[in-house]
């Protein structure tokens, strides 16, 4: 009974000696590791405090950048590469649905929390961002990029609320008329010089059962693009005294634009009105021999469907109705890219403005897009793009801001309907231009309490 | 000695049952207090959001600028605002025609198909295309609907060129084309919930009709029809609520275009809240669209379900 009692003990002796053992083993190469833990955490630190600063500017800073335009990343990409050397690159994120972004970004003042950079529209539909802390002020920004001659300062109007700039511009569009040369030439018709010789063309393609203009409501928004079409065709100036909520929609010179559209519809000129516009749908339109009145943004469709600029199709910019109008005029449009007043990379994203203006971005958004960009320095290459633009300056064709940023947001909606129903049929010109009248009124009243004049 | 002792023991028992009680009735309040986050949660999403909407509606908020209280303006616009005929009408349209299409080609495909063969597999076909979203369906159906659809297309190949019209384009084809669409979506739940109904009837109650000389027409009229009343409360209170709050497919086909032509109370909500940002007066319809949806559906089932005497 004692021997056992005896080799328990021992036994107990033991575990416990070797316990402790053990545990003086483990305390030493815990002690072992904690040192070799410290000493490369040292070294870590010490390596990056001793790292000198120009290493670490090597990588560039990343800007998160949202956007709304399908298809559009690689734009950015080439951007990123193009501006990385000024110690920034860009993280887009696309959103499929315009309306779930507009309310992200939205959400994004309230809460502080959003992107770096992000793509919206310029003129009237940027204010309500730039005076309620969406848009950060970049005015330094411009003020150094007309300096430079990275953008052309006629541009800036449209950036600029309240004589600030907020936002610079994604591009520059043209609104021209689109065509198929091989149809044309099938047809032996050449770009017209004059209206007549325009109308001519529509009688020609329609003779041969070609619908020789799209036109669609589509979304609702494709209703404005022969309205300011004709408009500047017949009197650009009446047309921005019309947007400048000088002169009435009910002004018989107005109503009179009106009925030279409705004599387009009646002669059946026009594609059905649920016609499909953009990408695809419009390379398969212009195939087809219809002329299509669409931003020079739509142009890397074509391309990409297998169509080859100034081979294939070409762009002219619509002859003037009427002919005492010295020059021709055409729509420009400029998308714009604000930088978030909240960001927390604010400095750092004015800087990626900063380059977004100069040449080497501005010629990679150029060659991706099939573009027109501010930059004046930028060689265009794309030839339909080229043979427009060329066209544009040597002619000095006026440019006139498109109809959906020229106004307040609310007249601007509501007005693509009021010109959808006339386009249906279901409102006549006085009728039409009488509704429009009274939703200016109305639209101009609210945005005058809400922003002054 | 012995009879205190029992007295000790029986008022041990009852001091213990009596902790007993307490304890249990403590337990049985600590399990309430495991509900108050799902509650808690539940209540925010559910009312928070409703009185958020309630509150906007008496508002002048337009997104990002900031708003005040003015009153009943919101409701007083939308009582002048031209379009609210037009929203009305088409929502007119959209209960009549999901209540006649629908419901009536449901009751009449299930009573067909109670009685057939594979009628799983018939019902099945029938169902598949309510698995689709309201957004599938009406991309799907838009390239039937096109003026170079598919049945524009059909028509002229058939000679039949002066059939062809701008479905999508023109009032008020445009509204029962989106009709035929969700036509085509739902029906399949309605056959299910009256075959439901069908398969409830008891056979003693059949049987008793068909001794009776009851068939066809009276058969419906006289025995299955009042036999499907609850079922039928179901599904009429849902198509009707359904047909009322519409959006997914006139989003989809025509954006409530052209020219708001298409538009329902839901889309009329949607183009002020978030195309226009006019977020109170959005809300304003919003309160307007859940009032008629909750007091229409309440007053269809409590009819519809009312035990009769």
């Amino acid at each position: 009974m004692k021997a056992k009692l005896d080799h328990d003990k021992c036994h107990e002796f033991n575990r416990a000696s070797t316990k402790e053992l053990g545990n003086e083993m483990i305390d030493k190469k815990f002690h072992r590791y904690t040192a070799a833990l410290v000493v490369s955490m040292a070294s870590v630190v010490g390596v990056s405090l001793l790292t000198p600063l120009t290493a670490q500017a090597a990588t560039p800073t990343v800007l998160k950048i949202y956007h709304d335009k399908q298809g559009w990343d690689p734009r950015f990409m080439k951007i990123s590469s193009a501006i990385s050397s000024d110690g920034v690159s860009l993280k887009p994120t696309t959103f499929g649905d315009t309306t779930s972004y507009q309310n992200t970004l939205q959400q994004a003042v309230q809460t502080g929390k959003g992107p770096d950079l992000f793509t919206w529209w310029s003129g009237y539909r940027m204010v309500d961002g730039a005076k309620n802390g969406l848009f950060a002020d970049i005015s330094d920004v411009w003020k150094d990029a007309i300096k430079a001659g990275d953008v052309s300062p006629d541009l800036a109007s449209q950036f600029t609320v309240g004589g600030k700039q907020y936002a610079i511009p994604n591009g520059v569009s043209f609104w021209p008329m689109f065509y198929s040369k091989t149809v044309f030439a099938k047809y032996g018709l050449t770009p017209p010089k004059t209206w007549a010789d325009f109308l001519n063309i529509c009688d020609t393609l329609k003779k041969n059962g070609i619908t020789p203009l799209a036109a669609s409501v589509d979304g609702a928004w494709p209703a404005f693009i022969w309205f300011e079409q004709l408009m500047i065709s017949t009197d650009p100036q009446l047309y921005t005294d019309l947007m400048a909520n000088k002169v009435k929609f009910t002004d018989p010179k107005v109503v009179a634009v009106f009925n030279t559209w409705k004599g387009l519809i009646d002669k059946g000129y026009f594609t059905p009105l649920d016609t499909k516009f953009f990408g695809a749908d419009a390379a398969t339109l212009v195939k087809a021999g219809t002329m299509l009145p669409v931003g020079t943004w739509n142009n890397g469709a074509f391309t990409s469907n297998s169509m080859v600029g100034d081979v294939d199709y070409g762009a002219f910019v619509i002859p003037n109705i009427n002919p005492a109008l010295k020059t021709q005029s055409i729509i420009v449009e400029s998308g714009a890219i604000g930088a978030f007043a909240k960001g927390k990379n604010l400095a750092k994203a004015k800087v990626a403005l900063r380059a977004w203006l100069k040449k080497p971005a501005q010629t990679a958004w150029a060659n991706v897009a099939a573009d027109g960009v501010p930059n004046p320095k930028v060689p265009l290459t794309d030839p339909v793009l080229k043979s427009l633009s060329s066209y544009v300056s040597s002619n000095k064709v006026k440019l006139v801001q498109r109809f959906w940023e020229a106004g307040p947001v609310p007249l601007i909606e509501g007005g693509v309907n009021d010109l959808g129903a006339f386009m249906a049929g279901t409102k006549t010109a006085q009728e039409t231009a009488q509704a429009l009248a009274d939703r200016a009124a109305t639209e101009w009243a609210a945005w005058t309490s809400k922003y002054g004049k | 000695m012995a009879k205190k002792v029992a007295n000790h023991s029986s008022s041990s028992r009852v001091v213990s049952t009596s902790n007993m009680g307490i304890l249990n009735g403590f337990q049985g309040f600590r399990r309430y207090l495991f509900l108050i986050p799902a509650i808690a949660v539940t209540m925010f999403i559910l009312l928070y959001t409703i009185f958020r909407t309630v509150y906007l509606s008496f508002t002048n908020s337009e997104g990002l600028s900031p708003y005040k209280l003015i009153g009943f303006k919101n409701y007083l616009h939308f009582l002048h605002d031209p379009i609210l005929i037009r929203t009305m009408t088409n929502v007119g349209i959209w209960t009549i025609g999901t209540l006649l299409l629908p419901v009536l080609l449901g009751l009449f495909i299930a009573i067909i198909a109670n009685g057939i063969r594979a009628s799983g597999v018939y019902r099945f076909i029938f169902l598949l295309p309510y698995v689709l979203s309201g957004v599938a369906v009406g991309s799907i159906w838009i390239w039937i609907f096109r003026s170079d659809g598919i049945l524009n297309k059909t028509l002229k190949n058939f000679g039949l060129n002066s059939w062809a019209h701008s479905w999508l384009i023109e009032w008020p084809q445009n509204t029962i084309a989106m009709i035929i669409a969700s036509t085509w979506a739902t029906t399949g739940l309605v056959i299910v919930l009256f075959t439901v109904g069908l398969q409830a009837i008891p056979k003693q109650t059949v049987e008793a009709g068909l001794l009776d000389g009851a068939k066809g027409w009276t058969m419906f009229r006289f025995i299955l029809w009042p036999q499907l009343k609850y079922i039928r409360a179901v599904v009429i209170g849902t198509t009707l609520a359904n047909s009322l709050r519409t959006f997914d497919i006139v989003w989809t086909m025509t954006k409530g275009g052209p020219y708001q032509s298409s538009e329902t109370l839901a889309v009329s909500m949607y183009r002020e809240t978030f195309l226009i940002n006019r977020i109170g007066y959005g809300a304003s319809i919003s309160v307007l669209l859940g009032v008629l949806v909750v007091s229409i559906s309440f007053l269809a089932l409590r009819r519809g379900l009312k035990v009769e005497k």
